[in-house]
């Protein structure tokens, strides 16, 4: 925090004591001196604190203040009380503005400054994440690569020198390999968008849910489920990541609902307090409030791989979206009777 | 009978090149495959300089098989150099990479690439990829006629 120095209090101040002054020496017997000459002190002031263009300014004040008041013509000047008056007034506000705009002028550049800081500090920050992740896209794929492939080779070309667990031992790399590689591209999903522009328009949610609903459906065609997708669910946001919001939300509705007999996947609105939430709900697997806070981090996850697989980015990716739009996304679950989560797309009213 | 070009494959990693070879060979690809290993030898090979002054300049290879990020010369330079040649730059080049970065596609295709193609971990699934991509710029697509004589 910055606080106020007495060097910008100088201006008043001076101000303060040239009013002083001037009633001072026009209450004293003798003649004051020479108004023009505390115009001249103020110009020379104002230039002094202000730079070039305030005591141009003043000056120039000065000048038609003085052609007004003082110089009637073919009156010589004279040392009335109202005269003195008059340039008292003018000694005083001319300093306290020349001050003033000095002052805010100063503070505005400094605010401007720390904000150039600040946007320099971001990106700065911001291309270390982008070389960060371009070099964890060409340099940490290429090893994975390796071991799946080499492993491949060995079960292709020596298979027969491998017994049975041997080569069991092979596919667990190649599957570590893979789930890797799955973990390397979902977390530079995540780190994108984070770094995308968010560029806003009406989306209709509604559509996009049919869309990724359609290619789940067509992925697994043996899959039976009740789909329930509401009208009218059109928002304001990136398209592009709304999209990814609803392929993890829906995506984990269908895979958590893969062992449940009578599946039903609901997409929907509702109002709260004249707020639009959005909500997914399953009836699938469902998963224990207990762990509700861990839902959204990244990598963290309520099922082992063997029930349900994933990389635990999904969530961590919807939530950072959400937030990017300014809303907020929170769920509901129950052990084996399904979640709901909900999630909005403004900034909330405080 | 046109006799069979050959593919450049420009890569670094001794690994990846191994598994491309693997892949090409495991798609009946015949072509005689040249390895360079960086950007500078890429470019070397094509204007048959250097240390590949010896060879026949008009015989250009049927496809590159580029990689991006390289010693020396990286790939989209390689790539604006083949392309700023008057007789490589109808030369069909695919990148063949690990990222699908917006910013590389994005200049690789401004460059001037004439497919991208990101190799997936899964070896069966590059082995696949490698098989179409030879079928396709070996087989059913028609190059560029020749332009300039060396």
């Amino acid at each position: 925090m910055r606080r106020t120095s007495w060097a910008e209090l100088s201006g008043p101040l001076f101000a303060l004591g040239t009013v002083a002054c001037i009633e001072l020496l026009a209450r004293l017997p003798f003649k004051i001196p020479n108004p023009p000459a505390i115009l001249l002190l103020v110009v020379v002031f104002s230039a002094f604190r202000g730079g070039l263009r305030p005591g141009l300014i003043s000056a120039a004040m000065a000048w038609m203040y003085f052609a007004y008041f003082f110089s009637l013509p073919g009156q010589p000047f004279h040392y009335t009380d109202e005269n003195l008056r008059r340039v008292m007034v003018w000694a005083v506000t001319t300093p306290s503005i020349v001050v003033m705009v000095g002052l805010l002028k100063s503070r505005a550049e400094q605010a401007f400054q720390r904000i150039a800081e600040r946007t320099a500090q971001l990106e700065l920050a911001n291309a270390e994440l982008e070389s960060f992740s371009y070099s964890v896209s060409h340099d940490l794929r290429a090893p994975l690569r390796s071991m799946d492939g080499f492993s491949q080779a060995l079960l292709e070309d020596h298979g027969d020198k491998l017994d049975a667990e041997g080569k069991k031992y092979l596919q667990h790399v190649r599957e570590s390999a893979q789930q890797m590689a799955r973990l390397i591209d979902d977390l530079l999903g995540l780190s994108r968008v984070t770094r995308s522009e968010l560029r806003r328009e009406p989306v209709d949610l509604g559509a996009l849910a049919r869309v990724v609903l359609a290619r789940l459906q067509r992925d697994e065609p043996e899959r039976k489920a009740e789909i329930l997708v509401s009208d009218g669910l059109v928002a304001n946001g990136d398209a592009q990541l709304l999209g990814l919001v609803l392929q993890n939300l829906i995506g984990n509705a269908w895979k958590f609902t893969c062992k449940t007999p009578l599946a039903r996947i609901e997409f929907g609105v509702q109002m709260n307090g004249g707020r639009r939430v959005y909500f997914v709900r399953d009836n699938g697997a469902g998963f224990d409030m207990a762990y509700a806070g861990k839902l959204f981090g990244v990598f963290q996850r309520l099922h082992s791989a063997a029930e349900f697989e994933g990389t635990g980015v999904g969530l961590a990716t919807v939530q950072r979206i959400v937030q990017r739009h300014g809303g907020r996304v929170w769920a509901e679950g129950q052990v084996g009777r399904g979640a709901t989560f909900r999630f909005t797309l403004e900034e909330e009213a405080r | 009978m046109i006799e069979e070009k050959a593919i450049l494959l420009v890569e670094d990693n001794p690994n990846d090149e191994a598994l491309t070879l693997r892949a090409l060979r495991k798609s009946n690809i015949r072509n005689e495959v040249v390895v360079v290993r960086d950007g500078a030898e890429a470019l070397d090979y094509l204007f048959a300089r250097g240390a590949h002054a010896g060879r026949d300049r008009g015989a250009l290879p049927a496809i590159v098989l580029l990689d991006l990020k390289l010693p020396k010369i990286d790939g989209l330079e390689v790539l604006r150099r083949i392309r700023a040649e008057e007789r490589t730059k109808l030369l069909p080049v695919v990148i063949l990479t690990s990222s699908k970065e917006e910013r590389d596609l994005l200049e690789g295709y401004s460059s001037g690439c004439n497919s991208y193609m990101r190799k997936p971990v899964d070896f069966n699934e590059f082995a696949e990829a490698v098989r179409q991509l030879g079928l396709y710029w070996l087989v059913l697509n028609v190059g560029p006629p020749p332009t300039g004589r060396g």
